[in-house]
């Protein structure tokens, strides 16, 4: 069996590169921050892992720098794998910077070993991304290979010989392991192949011994099968082109029951979904449907599209409709209850809440909540979709009716109740406001907020039930 | 309508207040406030400084405190109107700081009864329903009770003014106006604001917590407080402030006096000990002179009664003699032959010029400053005997205030203003900090790193702002205050970080500002050093050796340092000094006194080494304007070296008068902080020239006084170093085997590291024995030749990085008299662990017991030996099967700088020269014989990388190789051009032209290439810019 190893020895720079514009990049790490990992172009200009900020902006002054976050580099990861998806098949995700496939499988599909990994270098390159490609009799050694320097055969003694060549520094192992073989004066692998295996066993521990015989190939490798994400994507034309939202109801629905089949023969659930609508002649009009919580069956999805449907107006003819789904997640924490039913109180709200994000948009529900600012209008906060009790302590008075813009005061207050209050602040974001406020009545009865600016003009900032 | 301010904090109450005191007292006099009372939260600490302004200004300074009690709702003022309420503040504050953690306080309302007899109460209720049970309580203990009204322009002021009209009737107490004020002027909100987001660690940009919505805390002009507070109200602040006559200058510091034998007063104590003194110091009789100025100075103590601060010097003085610890005052003190008497200072008055005024005189109302150095490993047992014989309440380390520096200031206030951290960081990394401090805002405008939009455009402004505000109180290297009575009598106490250690409030600027007096109890590693070699010199040739015994004035100890063989001597082993030595060529004391004054900042700065090298060669050129100049400038071939001579020349070329010349030594001293030494130059250009002078040589001097600030070294501090520099040149140039142990033995210290000191010794004839667990002891040793008895340096089980003092005490102990046979034996006697043995194996401390490292570790590792029972023989040998490779060179070599840090096998150049891979590179030791301007190519290690302030632009890299250390100068343009190898190598080759000074060489670099590859994994380090 013959496998390939994709490693990409600058994944993560690779990424930020292509994203600052193709600027030198340098991706930091820790406190104070060292240099974990640069573009080759900053490579080029002396930048090396390890190194200081000052040094690195030393050698390449026009340096971008970003720091290392996790997640990132997993998701790097499986954005190309799922490029590559459609070349390398099978494929496993070896973390951090790695793909695994089976050589021999592909390479009925191209000439020769140089053809395949041509391609795929080639393929990676043109994503912007470095790689190192290598082979291996087992996953494990194709792994090493790639990750020291990157060596292709598809002779199994030649791999062997390279492996056996490769020093110990090249693995995974501990730093601590490594070091202790290398003061024993075993520096390559083949030094410790050499060795009695149950006496570097006792001395080292039984995981190098395991590592050795997974490189060997004397031991399984358990690896996972990489899937692309799974999507639903449908299209429907429609018997006969039409503006009228009405008719699109029918096709809309058995496009709708064909997703409701899918997400319960898979146990899945969605919350967003996209129907786009085909015009002859237009470009297609998207609709984005969200609903409240993670739905599957097709009344939900369909009595959201149709008040979607029915607050537009169809500016032209329809000739097909498709839905399509990207975003899946598992069902298996949905439950109901003896009677089927799975309603409480909460979701009661958020099914109202997601009729009223569908009449009005979702952009349309707020919520309020303050924060510690001192200008009145920056100290109050719209939250967007959280449903929790407003956590307000006890600050001074202030109007519910909230006058945004003030407007000027026209009427001559009639009494003073309170005042003045100042309030003085906001430099740092350019809204710089300096202004006594006062509680007073009105001539006209009513009372109101106001305020006089540092340049003594009087305005109406609020009212007071 | 007069007022006086009692309720104001200054930035001593950290991150809260947002104006220096000075500051504060400055604006209540520009405004005609009656007085000011300075109230930071739980501290005096900002006290001292708006004490000197005050003075300065003549405002009315009124000492509190404000407090924040946990069972007492609201806030408490408490003034102190006489000395007994200064203590009992002093008291209560110290109380509260010593229950918690550094920069803490806790206290309860029974706490309160330190200060009810003394303190004035202002109390600003927490408007509840209880406030007038607490009001109760509080009146009853303090006698009387003041209400604090305040107007912060709030929703609330008039509804709260009115709670305390109706509190204040039903505990029938007045109302005060106060003005909580948190800066001196509104335009400091926006730094008020920074401090605060700093202190909550919430981003102004996300709206921080506890901002104020106003900027009316500050000191307000009267005409305001008069339309905000009824007249009254502001009537009773002068009332209070009447009461308050205390004033800071009222302290006494009473120096203990129970180390008068009670027949003597400190007068005639401090003169029998001075008498016993002369006895042994002056065997053959006081020179006339000499006399003559020990009656002056022991009048002066007597009339300044400073004898109890002279008497408590000495004992500690004689503690650490008694205790063997080697000692010897430096600085000012070294001017003073009663310290000299007194055994405090070394420097022998016949051999110097002393001027008294520098230490002690009348006129400048200072305390003495007598600094006094130990060993830097036996300081602690200097510190817990004060702590012993005076008891914690009597003794404490004067504060340092740490004080937001330029990098701190840029970090903290990018993080308030929500800017992202890692471009806080590239903009602080990306600053050159090596140009003179006040340029990094010009570098950040000139990079452009600075967005002039959003929050980012306030960074610059702010961090400048707010540069110089303290940021907390730390521990003084080593200043001591002691006490007749209680400290907190004088100054409040807190806890340190360290455990176990308080500090006062106050800073030595603060406490000689107020004329109190501190020791400062330092620590010198080579005091350390030297001891040991004297304890070695002793074990060799019999007897005890003391500094005494060392000859003086041995001509073949100047031979050596001519030659600037000076690695390990004390100052003058850097670079810097070394390439000096042979073109200064001390032959005498006097002659390294200058040795250690000239490459400072100060002669360099002012040009005046080449003048003085010059004369030196030719000294029958030098030639004085008048008498008076000779006398000032003859000991120096009439070239300034020393600040006291800077200071005397503008004293008689300049016509400074005495004050005027204090002033200009008080504003060299605080040069580096405050950076203005103008107002002084035209005074000394028009003085000079008036006299004669050219006004180059003015200027010159004036550019020596700015390079004097902040690295004064007076020539009576020289002295003292010179005397150590002679002894241990002597140790190097007779002794060097016991030299280098005792260097060893006192690493860390000085400018080398182990490795160099070691090649250094070798190169120079010492011999050096490795560490081996048969032979070593756990630190250095000397061993002795059996036919020759000539020492050499056996290494110790300390040197092995990893291996752990308990373990090697355990080889040592259970090692049999014949030594360990094998390496089971070892593990079977000592029952160390795997990491220690393998320590020990990679240390190479198992050569007597196994073929090889190699073999060592596999043999070690084998798990039968950690579960070998006590029964087993330990002469079976373990049969293994597999054999490991014998190590090659190099691998030892590598492992060698690995475990210990240094190696005695080839030096790492030597193999790769030995590969054939250097070919053409010339070596250090024969560098001086290629001729001057020739091209040539040199390669080494990289072991310092050096960027001086006083060099523009030149980068200093010092190489090793297998023979010594070669200087590479590299140009700035050179250095721009190629800073990849610059910066990043390890390993560097060099090529340039040579050039040739007074017997130093120094290579031009012109190509440098990175050779790293070639020593891979080989743990050297670089010091850098140091």
């Amino acid at each position: 069996m013959l496998w390939l190893y994709i490693h990409f020895p600058l994944m993560l720079a690779d990424h930020y590169r292509a994203r600052a514009g193709g600027a030198s990049v340098a991706i930091t790490r820790g406190t104070p921050p060292v240099v974990i990992q640069a573009s080759s172009d900053a490579h080029h200009a002396g930048v090396q892992p390890g190194q200081s900020l000052a040094t690195a902006q030393g050698l390449c002054p026009d340096l971008k720098l970003f720091p290392f976050r996790e997640r990132t580099q997993s998701r790097i990861l499986e954005q190309l794998a799922t490029a590559m998806y459609r070349f390398l098949s099978p494929l496993t995700l070896w973390e951090p910077d790695g793909l695994l496939t089976r050589a021999d499988q592909l390479g009925q599909l191209y000439d020769s070993l140089e053809a395949l990994t041509g391609c795929i270098t080639g393929e990676l390159q043109g994503l912007g991304f470095h790689c190192r490609p290598a082979t291996g009799t087992t996953p494990r050694m194709a792994r090493l290979l790639a990750r020291h320097s990157g060596f292709c055969s598809e002779d199994a003694p030649t791999l062997l010989q390279a492996t056996r060549a490769l020093p110990v520094t090249a693995t995974d192992w501990p730093a601590s392991v490594k070091q202790r073989l290398n003061q024993m004066g075993l520096h390559t692998l083949g030094d410790l192949l050499n060795c009695c295996s149950n006496e570097l066993a006792s001395r080292l521990g039984p995981e190098l011994q395991e590592d050795l015989q997974r490189i060997l190939g004397k031991r399984a490798e358990p690896l996972a099968e990489f899937h692309p994400p799974d999507r639903f994507h449908q299209y429907a034309e429609l018997p006969q082109e039409t503006r009228n939202a009405d008719r699109l109801r029918a096709p809309l629905e058995h496009l709708l029951r064909a997703l409701e089949h899918f997400l319960r023969e898979h146990q899945y659930a969605c919350g967003r979904i996209r129907v786009t609508l085909h015009h002859p002649d237009r470009p297609a009009t998207p609709l984005e449907l969200r609903t409240a919580r993670q739905e599957y069956q097709a009344e939900a999805f369909l009595e959201l599209a149709l008040l979607h449907l029915n607050a537009m107006t169809l500016e032209d003819d329809v000739q097909a409709l498709s839905i399509d789904v990207s975003h899946l997640v598992s069902r298996d924490r949905e439950a109901t209850d003896l009677f089927g039913n799975n309603e409480t109180r909460g979701e009661a709200l958020a099914a109202l809440l997601h009729r009223l994000r569908a009449r009005l948009g979702a952009n349309s529900i707020h919520q309020p909540g303050s924060r510690a600012d001192p200008r009145p209008e920056k100290a109050l906060r719209w939250h967007q979709s959280a449903i929790s009790p407003d956590s307000s302590g006890t600050g001074p008075i202030r109007p519910v009716w909230l006058q945004q813009p003030p407007i000027p005061l026209r009427e001559p207050p009639h009494r003073w109740l309170n005042g003045p209050e100042r309030i003085q602040g906001g430099w740092w974001d350019g809204d710089y406001v300096r202004r006594d406020y006062y509680i007073a009545i009105l001539a006209s009865g009513r009372c109101a907020w106001l305020y006089r600016n540092h340049q003594r003009q009087w305005f109406i900032h609020g009212w007071f039930g | 309508m007069e007022y006086a301010e009692l309720h104001c904090i200054s930035n001593f109450t950290f991150l809260r207040g947002a104006s220096h005191p000075s500051e504060l007292v400055e604006e209540a006099q520009r405004l005609g406030y009656s007085a000011l009372a300075l109230t930071d939260e739980c501290s005096l600490a900002g006290m001292a400084r708006a004490h000197i302004r005050a003075r300065e200004l003549e405002l009315a300074l009124i000492t509190g405190s404000e407090f924040h009690l946990q069972d007492l709702p609201g806030t408490l003022v408490l003034l102190a109107p006489s000395r007994a309420a200064y203590a009992a503040l002093s008291h209560l504050i110290t109380r509260g700081r010593r229950r918690c953690a550094k920069g803490r306080y806790q206290l309860w309302r029974e706490d309160l009864d330190l200060c009810h007899q003394h303190c004035i109460a202002l109390w600003r209720p927490g408007f509840s329903n209880e406030d007038s049970l607490h009001g109760e309580a509080l009146k009853t203990g303090f006698g009387t009770l003041r209400l604090m009204a305040e107007r912060p322009l709030e929703q609330a002021d008039h509804h709260r003014n009115q709670w305390l009209a109706q509190l204040a009737r039903k505990l029938e107490c007045r109302i005060v106006a106060t003005g909580n004020v948190h800066m001196h002027r509104r335009g400091r909100k926006p730094l008020q604001d920074l401090v605060t987001a700093i202190r909550t660690g919430t981003p102004l940009s996300q709206s921080a917590r506890g901002l104020q919505a106003n900027a009316e805390r500050y000191l307000r002009p009267r005409q305001q407080l008069e339309r905000l507070f009824p007249s009254h109200w502001l009537k009773e602040t002068l009332r209070i402030a009447q009461q308050c006559d205390f004033s800071l200058g009222e302290l006494r510091y009473e120096y203990p006096d129970e180390l008068v034998p009670l027949d003597h007063t400190p007068t005639t104590w401090l003169r029998k000990l001075v008498e016993d003194g002369q006895v042994w110091r002056f065997p053959d009789g006081t020179p006339t002179a000499i006399q003559t100025q020990l009656n002056h100075e022991l009048t002066l103590i007597e009339s300044l009664g400073y004898e109890p601060f002279f008497l408590t010097i000495n004992d500690i003085v004689q503690f650490a003699r008694q205790s063997g610890i080697l000692c010897q005052g430096r600085g000012s003190a070294a001017n003073s032959v009663v310290c000299y008497c007194l055994g405090i200072t070394e420097v022998d008055p016949r051999r110097i010029n002393l001027l008294l005024e520098r230490f002690i005189s009348k006129e400048r109302g200072e305390p003495p400053d007598i600094d006094v150095d130990f060993e830097h490993e036996r300081r602690e047992e200097v510190i817990q005997y004060i702590y012993r014989k005076y008891g914690r309440d009597r003794a404490a380390l004067a504060a340092t205030v740490i004080c937001y520096r330029p990098r701190s200031a840029l970090r903290d206030a990018g993080k308030a203003l929500g800017l992202d951290p890692l471009h806080v960081e590239q903009l602080v990394q990306g600053i050159d900090w090596r140009d003179r401090e006040d340029d990094w805002q010009q570098q950040l405008e000139r990079k452009g790193l600075l967005s002039n939009q959003g929050p980012a455009r306030h960074l610059i402004p702010l961090a400048r702002e707010l540069l110089g505000f303290p940021r907390h109180l730390s521990q003084h290297v080593g200043g001591f205050v002691i006490a007749s009575r209680d400290v907190a009598d004088l100054v409040p106490v807190e806890n340190a970080a360290m455990a176990d250690r308080t500090v006062i409030q106050w800073d030595k600027d603060d406490l000689e500002a107020l004329g109190l007096l501190k020791v400062d109890v330092l620590s010198l590693g080579m005091l350390t050093a030297i001891r040991k070699a004297l304890e070695l010199m002793g074990e060799r040739h019999g007897g005890h050796w003391t500094l005494a015994d060392i000859p003086t004035e041995d001509p073949s100890v100047y031979r050596m340092l001519q030659q600037g063989r000076s690695m390990g001597v004390f100052q003058v082993e850097s670079r810097a000094q070394m390439s000096m030595l042979p073109r200064l060529k001390p032959e005498c004391y006097y002659d390294l006194v200058v040795q250690v004054a000239i490459v400072r900042p100060g002669p360099i700065q002012g040009n005046m080494v080449h003048p003085y090298l010059q004369r030196r060669q030719n000294p029958d050129a030098v030639s004085y304007a008048d008498e008076r100049i000779e006398k000032v400038l003859e000991s120096t071939l009439g070239v300034p070296i020393f600040q006291e001579q800077v200071i005397r020349l503008a004293m008689v070329a300049a016509g400074f008068s005495a004050g005027e010349a204090d002033q200009l030594r008080r504003a060299m001293a605080a040069w580096k902080r405050h950076g203005d030494l103008s107002g002084f130059r035209e005074k000394l250009v028009n003085g000079m020239n008036s006299n004669g002078y050219s006004t180059e040589f003015a200027e010159q001097l004036y550019r020596q006084m700015c390079g004097f600030g902040g690295y004064g070294f007076p020539e009576s501090h020289a002295a003292s170093f010179a005397l150590l520099v002679y002894v241990s040149a002597w140790l190097k140039c007779h002794e060097p085997a016991a030299f280098l142990c005792a260097l060893l033995n006192s690493h860390p210290m000085g400018f080398y590291s182990a490795s160099q000191l070691v090649q250094n010794a070798r190169r120079e004839g010492v011999e050096v024995h490795p560490v081996d667990v048969n032979h070593s002891s756990a630190r250095h040793k000397l061993e002795y030749a059996p036919h020759n008895q000539a020492p050499a340096v056996r290494l110790g089980l300390s040197l092995i990085r990893t291996l752990t003092v308990e373990a090697s005490e355990r080889v040592l102990a259970q090692r049999p008299p014949a030594g360990y046979q094998t390496a089971e034996e070892l593990q079977y006697r000592t029952g160390l662990n795997r990491a220690n043995l393998e320590a020990l194996a990679g240390g190479g401390a198992l050569r007597s017991l196994t073929e090889n490292r190699h073999q060592a570790r596999w043999d070690l590792l084998e798990p039968s030996m950690e579960l070998a029972l006590p029964d087993v023989s330990p002469s079976t040998p373990h049969e293994t099967a597999s054999v490991m490779p014998a190590p090659r060179e190099a691998d030892t070599v590598l492992e060698d700088y690995a475990s210990l840090r240094l190696s005695l096998e080839r030096h790492p150049l030597a193999l790769i020269r030995g590969r054939g891979q250097l070919r053409h590179c010339v070596t250090a030791d024969s560098i001086h014989q290629i001729e001057p301007n020739r091209p040539v190519a040199v390669a080494g290690l990289v072991t310092g990388r050096q960027r001086p302030g006083s060099a523009a632009g030149v980068t200093f890299v010092t190489l090793e190789d297998e023979t010594g250390n070669l200087n590479v100068v590299v140009w700035q343009a050179t250095a721009r051009r190629q800073r990849r190898p610059l910066l990043n190598a390890r390993l560097l080759h060099v090529k340039g032209t040579v050039e040739q000074q007074d017997g130093v060489t120094h290579i031009i670099a012109g190509r440098l290439s990175d050779l790293s590859h070639l020593i891979d994994n080989l743990n050297v380090k670089s010091r850098d810019f140091h």
